[in-house]
């Protein structure tokens, strides 16, 4: 167990997801059609997040909001169970606790989990798939009413932690799936929203 | 004296030096080419010294390569490539990678088994301050985050994720570059404009091993050849030490081949015969073995500068076979002719490098005992073996007249007026001398620092933030933990420096392996934390279970005495690569050094240390150069003792009068060189104080050769004549060399023989009027 453990604190250590990409497979359904789409998608979004963890018997829930700025910034604020806001653009990273402070995690040797996790993220979120190289063999599927992209890493220090990510959507991404390579799975579900008090809540964190 | 019996000594000398030699060739020449090791020692205290030298011998081992292509791709290809050949080439002792995924978890493991007595700077102030709550806040919000659910394994363990902090914050220490990141195991390091992989290497053997240096060189042009389109740029000692080797080793033959030529050419145009070709060879050849062997046999290795700067010897040794054929166009015997002259001219020549030897600066030193020894196996071939073979020489007229014509002018200035003028010369060298910079005397002077490699070094250092390597604190203890203590102690202090912006960073091992006492304030600051109720949050929200808690709880005081020491850290990978932090054992006392980054403002560092008697301020380049300046003066100081006691002597044998006009010409000379230095090259260093020695010697001889000859005979005039053309040559060619220091003493030593050329027939005129005023 300790040495399973001691691996894994070292594992979060070394990197968590590298730089995705997309590579532009021609297929029945267009990729970049599917990333227009995204781009154009409503930009205040209600989230809701289940967390399937192998070492604990009841998943863990938390749902909140998102903001995509000009896609060029995310901001992912949790207010259940617990508040926190995540502020993600190109060249930052910031985190707020439940106070709204500033958390100081201490950096990484080079910072580069947060630094893979934004982009990650900011690449999926606001459709900027073009901008990724490619650490992801990308597939994809549509049926009448959806599309699916099928992200699976090709790079070994990703599959170290990611195996598999799942994008679903229509109109806009529906549905987010991250199969972790230890079997851990996050679900995340949108649902548009135009909430301007939170809209503005939400871009306050943009002016700091 | 028999000449057979001085012929008989002759031999047992050659003998007993050839068996010395063999000896010596047998077990290895040991030739060195680290400038350090002609440097005196710095430190008061040995065991400074000793640190620095264990630091510098590990520091010296290290190479750095940054490479840079079109692409990063293929920029990460180029490297692996390098460090694949770098691997198979038997070369290094270790390939410093970036630490790989395997390493990490060896250090991961080290520091997670250690975790209830590690804490972070920052994370101890926030436990004082505000308690547990801001742990808790920042594992929810890890938890619920989109992504990593790794972590959470790690909650009944570590619910506060402690060591995950702590590991983070070592890690981040190891690394303040913000720009650098890794990609297939190869380090990345961008500044505004590029993007370069950066290799660190640790050589297997001394970097002033020629083989090693051989290896490496083919090893890099092969890279370059095979990867035209990848810039490399390198760094390391091994670089500048096989630069200085191979600049030194065409500096010695550049200089004895030219030397050697202009001899042989000057023996056959002014002698015509053969005997004279042999016997001087014979004697220089002397010379030189009894140098060599004698110099190697006393330090144990002979240093390449000590080559180049003995090479000039062949300059000077040639006067005494000069004077003996000279003298041999007038007496089948010259040598009881010559033999007061040249004995007195070695004689001083002997007390001015005597004089040298006596400066507690091991470069000085030997070549004050290379040149010395040299001298007296040229004289001791003269005069011992010279007169074995009966010589028959006959100078041709053209050249005696020239220099009997030179001689002839120069004697019209031979006035009380001229004699009266020349004094300005050794007033205004004193004024001079007293406005000189002392920034000139720098160990940088030592060594020949080609602008590529100095470029690269540049380039490298700025891309990796490097630590100073010239510049560190030393701390020693009694033990591991005092050691670690002592660190503790003065880290509060570095923090201060840090702040006030005197350093950018330091780093030590009690950041890595804090002391035991740290480590137990740490576990008591944590227990108070590690129970039910502070954990109730993550128990509410299913992150951990009570049970897992309460055997938490007790895990973590069975593991009260379980302290992280330094012996499995220095083991580690970690340990591995910070390893130049730890020196071991030095006096019996465990010592290690703490790095400096950017270094703004040197007085404050040095004034912690002289504040602090845990601390060593170590900074041996300025160390070094204002040890240069304190020698120079010295010297001059020694120097104007030996022309002193040169004059004494002189006194005593001739009289007053004389030995004042045979001191005048060097003593002009002297002053004119230094003049001459200040006024061309803005400075007068140690190394050109160091020429005037070899300026008051040849001076002398020059001198003694006129005091010493019975009448005015035209060939004093002839050997004087050859002895200055040759001695010319020699430091005409040492002023060629690259090495600053060489060069300076070769300009001086042109200024100062040409000056003694011309003065000595004018003050031997003078010599001749005193010596037949006083009725000799």
């Amino acid at each position: 167990m300790m040495n399973k453990l001691a691996q894994l604190l070292v594992t979060l250590v070394i990197a968590f997801v590298s730089t995705t990409a997309f590579s532009n497979e021609a297929s029945s359904c267009d990729i970049n059609a599917m990333m227009r789409t995204i781009q154009m998608q409503p930009h205040l979004q209600e989230f809701k997040q289940e967390k399937s963890i192998k070492v604990l018997a009841n998943p863990l829930t938390s749902s909140g909001y998102l903001l995509l700025a000009n896609q060029e910034a995310v901001i992912w604020q949790t207010t259940k169970p617990i508040k926190s806001t995540t502020v993600i653009s190109p060249d930052s990273f910031h985190q707020y606790n439940k106070k709204d402070q500033l958390v100081t995690m201490p950096a990484n040797a080079s910072n580069q989990t947060s630094e893979l996790i934004s982009s990650t993220f900011l690449s999926i979120l606001s459709g900027n798939i073009e901008q990724l190289n490619d650490n992801f063999q990308v597939s994809t599927s549509c049926s009448e009413t959806e599309w699916h992209i099928s992200l699976i890493p090709n790079n070994k220090d990703i599959l170290r932690l990611v195996q598999k990510i799942d994008i679903t959507g229509d109109t806009q991404i529906n549905h987010l799936k991250f199969i972790e390579t230890n079997q851990d799975i996050t679900q995340i579900s949108f649902t548009p929203t135009d909430d301007s008090t939170i809209k503005s809540q939400l871009g306050s964190y943009l002016a700091n | 004296m028999p000449t057979k019996l001085r012929a008989f000594i002759w031999l047992f000398l050659i003998f007993t030096v050839g068996w010395v030699f063999y000896a010596q060739l047998n077990a290895g020449f040991r030739i060195e080419t680290n400038i350090l090791k002609l440097v005196p020692q710095t430190e008061a205290d040995p065991f400074a010294e000793k640190a620095f030298e264990k630091f510098s011998d590990n520091n010296f081992k290290k190479i750095i390569f940054a490479l840079k292509s079109d692409s990063e791709s293929t920029t990460i290809s180029s490297t692996q490539a390098l460090s694949h050949s770098l691997e198979q080439s038997d070369l290094l002792e270790s390939l410093d990678s970036h630490i790989s995924q395997d390493e990490q978890e060896v250090i991961g493991k080290l520091y997670f088994n250690h975790r209830f007595h590690l804490l972070s700077d920052s994370d101890k102030r926030t436990l004082q301050q505000e308690g547990h709550q801001p742990f808790i806040d920042a594992t929810l919000q890890m938890v619920y985050s989109p992504l990593s659910s790794q972590l959470i394994a790690l909650l009944p363990s570590d619910p506060y994720l402690l060591s995950y902090r702590y590991l983070q914050d070592v890690t981040s220490l190891n690394s303040t570059h913000t720009q650098r990141r890794v990609v297939d195991e190869i380090t990345l390091y961008s500044n505004k404009s590029d993007t370069y992989a950066v290799v660190t290497a640790t050589l297997k053997t001394s970097p002033f091993d020629s083989n090693t240096q051989l290896k490496l060189s083919s090893l890099v042009t092969q890279f370059q050849e095979s990867a035209p389109s990848t810039q490399l740029l390198y760094t390391g000692a091994v670089f500048y030490a096989q630069h200085a080797a191979a600049s030194a080793k065409s500096e010695i033959s550049t200089i004895g081949l030219g030397s050697l030529i202009g001899v042989i050419v000057l023996l056959i145009i002014a002698f015509k015969s053969v005997s004279p070709l042999l016997l001087t060879l014979t004697s220089l050849a002397v010379g030189i073995f009894l140098g060599f062997t004698t110099t190697h046999a006393f330090f144990g290795s002979v240093h390449v500068l000590t080559l180049v700067f003995g090479a000039s010897l062949i300059g000077v040794a040639v006067d005494y076979s000069f004077h003996y054929f000279a003298s041999a166009n007038e007496t089948p015997s010259p040598l009881p002719k010559i033999l007061a002259a040249i004995s007195l001219g070695l004689i001083s020549s002997v007390i001015g490098y005597a004089a040298l030897f006596t400066t507690p600066f091991p470069g000085l030193q030997q070549m004050a005992l290379f040149c010395a020894t040299g001298l007296i196996g040229a004289f001791l071939t003269v005069t011992l073996l010279f007169d074995q073979i009966p010589t028959k020489v006959n100078s041709p007229n053209w050249l005696v007249s020239t220099f009997v014509g030179l001689s002839r002018i120069s004697q019209k200035l031979s006035n009380p007026k001229f004699l009266l003028i020349l004094l300005v010369a050794p007033i205004s060298a004193g004024f001079l001398l007293s406005t000189v910079d002392e920034n000139n005397d720098s160990i940088r002077q030592l060594q020949a620092i080609p602008p590529q490699l100095h470029q690269q070094e540049q380039a490298i250092q700025q891309l990796v933030a490097a630590p100073a390597t010239n510049q560190f604190f030393v701390v020693k203890g009694s033990s591991h933990q005092e050691l670690l203590s002592k660190l503790d102690a003065v880290t509060p202090e570095l923090q201060k420096l840090r702040e006030q912006g005197v350093i950018d960073d330091y780093t030590h091992l009690a950041q890595f392996v804090p002391s035991s006492q740290e480590q137990s304030a740490n576990y008591q600051l944590i227990s108070n934390f590690i129970d039910t109720d502070s954990l109730s949050d993550f128990i509410d929200l299913g992150l951990v279970t009570h049970e897992q808690v309460v055997s938490l709880s007790s895990e973590f005081v069975s593991k009260e005495e379980q302290f992280l020491t330094l012996e499995p850290w220095l083991q580690s990978p970690l340990g591995q690569r910070l390893s130049y932090l730890w020196l071991g054992q030095i006096d019996q006392q465990y010592s290690s050094i703490i790095t400096l980054h950017n270094i703004h403002h040197i007085e404050p560092l040095a004034k912690l240390a002289v504040n602090n008697p845990n601390l060593y301020f170590i900074n041996k380049v300025d160390k070094v150069s204002s040890m240069f300046s304190e020698y120079r003066e010295l010297t001059l100081i020694m120097l104007s003792i030996a022309i002193t006691v040169i004059f004494l002597l002189l006194s005593i044998k001739y009289n007053a009068r004389i030995a004042g006009y045979i001191v005048l010409g060097p003593v002009v000379a002297s002053s004119l060189a230094i003049i001459m230095n200040i006024l061309i090259n803005g400075s007068f260093n140690l190394f050109s104080t160091l020429a005037l020695y070899l300026v008051f010697g040849i001076g002398i001889d020059y001198g003694l050769f006129y005091a010493e000859s019975k009448d005015r005979s035209k060939y004093i005039s002839l050997a004087i004549g050859l002895s200055a053309i040759t001695t010319f040559l020699s430091f005409g060619l040492l002023s060629l060399s690259e090495t600053p220091a060489i060069h300076a003493f070769g300009l001086t030593m042109l200024t100062g023989i040409l000056t003694v050329f011309l003065l000595s027939p004018i003050l031997g005129h003078q010599i001749y009027q005193a010596r037949e005023s006083a009725g000799d």
